[in-house]
């Protein structure tokens, strides 16, 4: 999908949970990840969407290895993070880097920054020659003063802190960066400065991000490819362009046309195209998962999952009606 | 720039009236403790009958015991012994406490199971009760006391510690940490630890009064301390004998004990507020 | 002014949306007619001859803290007409949430310590910040209704749904077993589906938009002219957002509501507001017609904001942030607050703060430079 030799393949991922029977719940299994499959090309990035609920999140973990995965695999350079045994997974860490969502929460209150950011470097002897030389490159990278090092968390804004997470991610030079939600908790114009950051570290690292979040515009600015995920599975993807401009699965027009417009001149355009509420995740309908809300639903729908279909070049939809 | 946050540390808990109150009360306590010899004029277990139970006086300031020995001296030097059993047995409490919270926070599954079994089994039991039956089983003396009085109060410390570790172990400065490589003795130690140390603090100091009246019960009860050692609770117990006759004996003793407790109990919620909110945990 | 409600084309589409929605399209919503007390919506404070529903003047709100007395507000004043959807807009620090709350009358001395309000918060003919306790809890409610960001933290957990919004519906001295189906009208009225089951499941039964539904039930339950809404839809995904958005505007139709719509969300702005104020270091900077003010924002601030937000792909170039931060709101100041920061900046601007002041009929800017035709 992204290119000949992917950084990363993941193949037929799946993480179930099981839910035990308590007080209030029936037991049941959480299918939050089924059946999920993406490539992306170093120095690239794949914007992965969908609202609550979709397994966006746990695919981040268990791509990180935060999570182990149920089944599938999990290709970082050709080897295999699902199945990669401790000691092995010491070293392949290095090769990726998070950023989460909650700037405060990712920083250890009882640390200052400086300490923060020598930790990484500590733990896997990294550049242990000159270890303030990494630390004041990653500051600098991200446009923030030396000062800061001596400053606790607490002390540094929203926006600040957030880039802080993302210099202490650089510090190991991985190849791949995960990224959850990372702007959503900030201001716009703080996003504007971190979504530059970010634009930059790609370009002359090139460093591939996968780069989750619930705002398309963010999204669309961001990514090189889309995919789509809804209830577990990712429903459409392709080349942003493409699926931003001609989206063919039913759920990423209904994500589109129910995101707010731009500016007023497009209000009123239609807005909600599909019925209901989302089913819960222990009770999903057989067949495609979106056919008691799609307005596109034929009998078809209830009975098969659709397969993912190349609908145009690059461009894989799942999904009965596309194909005719 | 350690300093300088010090600093600022400093002028805020002076500011806060409880701390600087408890802060005060105990220092007071710390100096006669250290100091105990050259404040209290004469030796404490010096028996001269013909001067027992006498009141207050200006060559005996709270008067004499049933044995002529000066009330005010083994009061000053009791307070060495109190100090003394309530750090230590709150040391240990710590330490097995909070080590017990961490593990069974971090790790959950089995061995919180059975940490947790042990936990709510000490819980359970009634602390002054349990410390007699650990003492009698122990024997008289001070370091048995000690042993006791640890023993029947570790389980509060677990409990908070646990709670506090299961909230912070899944915050993501934890999670990031792991996707760099952390193992889980340095995130215990160097991520949850440090967390954990502010209401440790708090923890401890508002144990100390309970550990200071369970150890004056022991001692009441003569569990602790063995004579001619000033332990305030053996003081209370031999006073109680002659309490219509010479009442001082009980109540130099107990306004001591009511001194002390007062200046943890105040310390410990001064700093009660000046480190939780701050640090918004 | 143009109002899009007036036009036929984008009234007629949203009449057809929630056809296949969340719940049974075409019932009847307890509006205008339902009320009990007779009190007639003709005689709502704020008539249809343009005089406001909501007058807020030179409001300031400040917090004493541990550096200082902290300016959250700094003397904002704005109007809101009867019907009228007005958003507060900006990133955070700006204080809109405190005047939402201060308007509301929700910074007593017992949640906000050490906090100072003055100006006037006109509602028809009466101060809200002149009332005593009683009378304001009368108008709170009644009169006006609040929603807020996150509603889980909003419903007690220990009540079902219907319980609470019956407690809001009894408040108008119906008997209880009219108030139950009251509030079983208002459930339809919002579109929670299966609204008779709804009435006896509690908050963490329900998802997200159906708590903010009951929430909305519960305000409305009686019909306050004015809603405040305090970033109510950030928690949601967002095709919940647009269900209650939508359900919103629809309520606005039929209750006749005015709105006073808090977020720091531009799209949400540009899908329901008819007027804007934007807001920056307790200031409101500049107000205009949402039309007007996409198209042509003059303040400074609200140009690098809007240019601030991503659009196209990263292959169009860079996004425009604003270098510098907020100025401390404990620290005095001189002049315009946006000084540091602003790419138009003058020597004028150090030293006079620039006032509000009316560029055009329905247009007010603070800024010295609003007028020059030619803008970088």
């Amino acid at each position: 999908m992204t290119g000949a030799h992917p950084l990363l393949d993941v193949r037929h991922l799946k993480k179930h949970f099981r839910v035990s029977g308590g007080f209030l719940r029936k037991p049941g299994t959480v299918r939050a990840v089924d059946d999920v499959s993406f490539r992306l090309a170093a120095g690239k990035t794949l914007g992965l969407v969908g609202e609550s609920g979709s397994g966006k999140t746990t695919v981040a973990r268990l791509v990180l290895r935060l999570l182990a995965c149920t089944s599938g695999e999990i290709l970082l350079d050709g080897e295999n993070l699902a199945t990669a045994p401790p000691g092995e997974m010491k070293r392949l860490r290095r090769k990726m880097s998070v950023v989460f969502q909650d700037p405060n929460a990712s920083l250890n209150p009882r640390m200052t920054i400086r300490r923060s950011l020598e930790r990484p470097l500590q733990v896997n002897q990294e550049g242990t020659a000159n270890p303030e030389e990494r630390i004041l490159e990653a500051i600098a990278r991200v446009h923030l003063r030396e000062e800061v090092l001596h400053r606790y968390p607490h002390q540094l804004s929203g926006g600040q802190q957030q880039r802080v997470c993302v210099a202490r991610a650089m510090l190991l030079r991985p190849r791949l960066l995960v990224l959850d939600e990372p702007t959503s908790a900030l201001d716009i114009s703080v996003q504007a400065q971190v979504l530059n950051v970010l634009t930059d570290l790609q370009r002359t690292l090139g460093l591939a991000y996968l780069f989750i979040s619930h705002d398309l515009n963010v999204v669309r600015y961001v990514s090189d490819h889309t995919a789509v995920m809804y209830l577990g599975r990712i429903v459409e993807t392709g080349p942003s362009e493409m699926v931003f401009e001609n989206a063919l699965h039913p759920y990423t027009q209904g994500l589109f046309f129910a995101s707010p417009p731009t500016s007023p001149r497009e209000r009123g355009r239609r807005r909600t195209l599909l019925s209901s509420d989302p089913p819960s995740l222990l009770d999903l309908p057989p067949g495609c998962r979106l056919a008691p809300r799609c307005p596109y639903r034929t009998d078809l729908c209830d009975t098969e999952e659709p397969a993912m279909r190349e609908a145009a070049p690059g461009h894989f939809v799942a999904c009965h009606r596309i194909s005719e | 720039m350690k300093t300088e946050a010090f600093r600022t540390h400093l002028g805020e808990a002076c500011r806060n009236r409880t701390f600087l109150a408890g802060f005060l009360i105990l220092a007071s306590v710390v100096v006669v403790a250290l100091f105990a010899e050259r404040i209290a004029l004469r030796p404490y277990d010096e028996i001269s009958v013909r001067e027992k139970l006498q009141p207050p006086s200006a060559s005996h300031f709270f008067g004499t015991d049933h044995l002529g020995r000066d009330l005010f001296s083994r009061v000053i030097h009791g307070s060495r012994i109190t100090l003394k059993i309530g750090v230590i047995a709150v040391t240990i409490q710590v330490l097995l406490g909070v080590t017990l919270g961490l593990l069974a926070g971090f790790y959950g599954g089995w061995r919180d199971k059975v940490i947790l079994f042990f936990t709510d089994a000490t819980w359970a039991l009634p602390p002054t009760i349990l410390a007699i039956a650990i003492c009698a089983a122990l024997g008289p003396g001070l370091t048995n006391v000690i042993i006791a009085v640890a023993l029947v109060s570790w389980a509060r410390f677990t409990r908070v510690i646990r709670a506090k570790t299961q909230s912070i172990k899944n915050l993501p400065f934890i999670e990031s940490a792991r996707a760099f490589g952390e193992n889980d003795a340095a995130l215990l130690f160097r991520y949850i630890f440090p967390n954990v140390v502010p209401v440790t603090i708090v923890l401890a100091t508002l144990s100390l009064p309970a550990t200071i009246i369970t150890t004056t019960a022991l001692g009441f009860l003569g569990l602790g301390a063995q004579p001619p050692s000033p332990d305030w609770g053996v003081i209370l117990s031999d006073g109680m004998t002659y309490m219509t006759r010479a009442p001082w004996l009980s109540v130099f003793p107990g306004l001591a004990i009511i001194y002390v407790v007062l200046g943890f109990n105040l310390i410990g919620e001064g700093l009660r507020d000046l480190l939780d909110p701050r640090l918004k945990i | 002014m143009t109002n899009v409600w007036n036009n036929p084309n984008g009234h007629e589409k949203r009449l057809h949306r929630h056809e296949g929605g969340n719940g049974t399209a075409g019932d009847a919503l307890p509006g205008a007619g339902a009320r009990s007390g007779g009190e007639s919506l003709r005689t709502e404070p704020g008539g249809a001859d343009g005089t406001p529903l909501l007058s807020v003047e030179n409001l300031a709100v400040s917090f004493r803290t541990a550096r200082g007395t902290s300016r959250a507000v700094d003397g904002v004043s704005f109007s809101i007409r009867p019907r009228e959807i007005y958003a507060l807009v900006g990133e955070s620090g700006c204080g809109k949430s405190s005047t939402a709350q201060a308007v509301m009358g929700l910074l007593s001395e017992t949640n906000a310590p050490g906090r100072r309000i003055t100006g006037t918060i006109r509602f028809g003919e009466r101060n809200l910040l002149a009332l005593p306790d009683r009378e304001l809890s009368a108008v709170r409610g009644s009169h006006i209704g609040m929603i807020f960001q996150n509603p889980l933290d909003s419903l007690n957990p220990l009540y079902t749904a219907g319980y609470q919004t019956c407690e809001a519906v009894l408040l108008d001295g119906l008997a209880k077993a009219s108030a139950m189906r009251r509030v079983l009208e208002l459930f339809r009225g919002v579109r929670l589906a299966d609204p008779e089951q709804k009435l006896r499941s509690y908050p963490h039964e329900l998802s997200g938009g159906m708590r903010q539904r009951v929430m909305i039930a519960m305000m409305l339950a009686r019909h306050p002219k004015l809603l405040i809404a305090d970033e109510p839809t950030t928690a949601l995904d967002v095709s919940i957002q647009a269900q209650i958005l939508d359900l919103m505007l629809e309520l606005r139709r039929s209750f006749n509501m005015a709105m006073l719509l808090i977020t720091h969300d531009f799209g949400i702005v540009s899908e329901t507001a008819d007027r804007v104020g934007v807001m920056y270091a307790g200031k409101l900077v500049e107000e205009n017609e949402v039309f007007a003010l996409f198209d042509a924002p003059r303040h400074p601030y609200t140009r690098m904001l809007m240019r601030a937000l991503p659009r196209g792909t990263k292959q169009g170039g860079r996004l425009e942030s604003i270098p510098g931060t907020l100025p401390d709101p404990t620290e005095p100041y001189r002049g315009c607050l946006f000084f540091e920061r602003c790419p138009l900046r003058v020597e004028r601007c150090a030293t006079e703060e620039p006032l509000l002041r009316r560029l055009g009929e329905t247009h007010r800017v603070a800024c010295w430079r609003a007028e020059e035709e030619e803008q970088p």
